[in-house]
């Protein structure tokens, strides 16, 4: 499973995070802000994969190991 | 003499042969219903089976009356003849009555007993099923690849960004328990959760996922295992051994993947809060500064009465008695003063019967000061008058 950018799942538990914290509101407004820009950098990135709907499909052929061979 | 037959003519021979052995008539024969069809003619069709055997069997309707429900798996003891299909030269027996054996049939018993053993080892127990991922990124696929089930589910994952692995197997007949095994053996490690499906069958074409072995490959698969074997009333012991049980292929693929309309929204409704959260949090910080702002203002305030009053306490405890005997010594010097200032006052020499008289210019001195027609302010000690010139002289 390779995938140099975060895959939909890291992203959306990110943001995720990100607006729990945001929500906590304990932090500077300098940290909220980059916060934020960050929050809406992941959405617009999940969308992009959801529309996307990117699917690689490969089918596994192989030979049968040895201990299955007739 | 050889004789050729051609293929109707050595139908039609088995056929005579068959009808013309009485112990092939009117006789009784016991075992499995399998593959049994409802025709829509009303005529039922269904093999019969040992261990090692089978043979096609053909109800009519209106033909002998069950008095019960058939079913698959069900051990049956069946009257009728033996036929030849001759279209088919198929040999059949031609039920005329079916009568309930007792007990289950041979299948349904290695059924239960397998069902047992694997209940009893904990392969079942809800404990032991493991929560499916929310966001999958690789799904493994067990199935046919020809079959309509992994059409099924491709379309419903279709919507969702998801790497798919598709590990053929067989799924019915022969050398398909094995096959489903190898199929779940080459997912291992790739993989975040698995499907394992299957179109409808009859009990017969779905028998390879009640095997010992195929149970066992799920329970051993190192992700979540979803189920999907034939139609929602076909239950087989890979659906209890499985982490999830889906009721059909499509069902399955709902239950691997987010609903990519929930997730939209859902992000939408998460964009809505961050948004809010950054407002708020400014609010929230504004009215802070506010009120560190009033704050700050009323704690001088009170700092410069609270100083005011210390000073104030400082000084009331230094006005000791001595002060005060001083401060009375003040009042007498005063008042003395204040007698002796009185004797050189003019204030005294009214007193003592003199007055004085003025005029608009000031004090009236001589005659001089004055002139007739004048009036003039006379201040005696009790009181004033004010008295008009008559005349003068001097």
């Amino acid at each position: 499973m390779t995938s140099d950018e975060l895959s939909l799942e890291e992203a959306l538990d990110d943001l995720e995070a990100i607006v729990s914290y945001l929500e906590e509101g304990k932090m500077s407004l300098e940290e909220s802000l980059a916060l934020f820009e960050k929050g809406i950098h992941l959405v617009r990135q999940c969308r992009l994969s959801l529309e996307k709907a990117e699917q690689r499909i490969e089918i596994i052929t192989g030979e049968l190991p040895p201990d299955l061979r007739g | 003499m050889t004789q050729i037959f051609t293929v109707s003519e050595l139908n039609q021979r088995i056929k005579d042969r068959l009808d013309a052995d009485p112990r092939l008539h009117d006789l009784w024969a016991s075992g499995e219903v399998s593959n049994l069809i409802n025709h829509r003619s009303g005529h039922r069709y269904f093999t019969l089976k040992d261990r090692e055997s089978m043979i096609s069997c053909v109800l009519f309707r209106g033909q002998g009356r069950t008095g019960f429900d058939l079913q698959d798996g069900q051990n049956v003891l069946v009257f009728g003849d033996v036929d030849c299909y001759r279209p088919q030269g198929r040999v059949q027996l031609i039920v005329r009555g079916v009568r309930l054996d007792k007990g289950l049939g041979v299948r349904h018993l290695e059924f239960e007993a397998l069902k047992e053993k694997l209940a009893a080892e904990g392969l079942f127990d809800p404990e032991k099923k493991r929560a499916l991922p929310r966001y999958p990124r690789c799904i493994g696929i067990v199935t046919s690849p020809d079959g309509a089930a992994l059409r099924d589910v491709l379309r419903i994952v279709g919507s969702y960004p998801v790497r798919i692995i598709i590990s053929p197997a067989l799924v019915q007949g022969e050398g398909a328990s094995a096959s489903i095994c190898l199929a779940f053996r080459a997912l291992q490690g790739r993989t975040d959760l698995v499907i394992v499906c299957r179109g409808g069958g009859s009990a017969e074409d779905l028998w390879c996922f009640n095997s010992e072995m195929v149970a066992r490959a799920i329970a051993d698969c190192d992700c979540p295992v979803i189920s999907a074997v034939g139609h929602e009333t076909d239950v087989t012991i890979a659906d209890f051994v499985a982490d999830l049980r889906a009721p059909t292929p499509t069902a399955a693929a709902r239950m691997a993947v987010p609903d990519t309309t929930e997730l939209t929204a859902d992000l939408v409704s998460l964009e809505r809060r961050m948004v809010r959260a950054l407002w708020s949090g400014l609010e929230r910080k504004q009215e802070h500064l506010q009120y560190l702002e009033r704050d700050l203002s009323l704690r001088r305030m009170r700092g410069r009465l609270e100083e005011a009053s210390q000073r104030l306490d400082y000084l009331g405890q230094r006005l000791g008695q001595a002060e005060q005997k001083r401060i009375e010594s003040y009042r007498q010097r005063l008042e003395s003063a204040g007698s002796r200032l009185g004797s050189v006052s003019p204030l005294a020499t009214l007193s003592r019967g003199y007055s004085l008289v003025r005029s608009e210019r000031g004090l009236v001195r001589g005659a001089k000061d004055v002139d007739p027609g004048e009036t003039l302010e006379i201040m005696l000690a009790d009181g004033r008058l004010w008295a008009r010139v008559l005349e003068k002289s001097g």
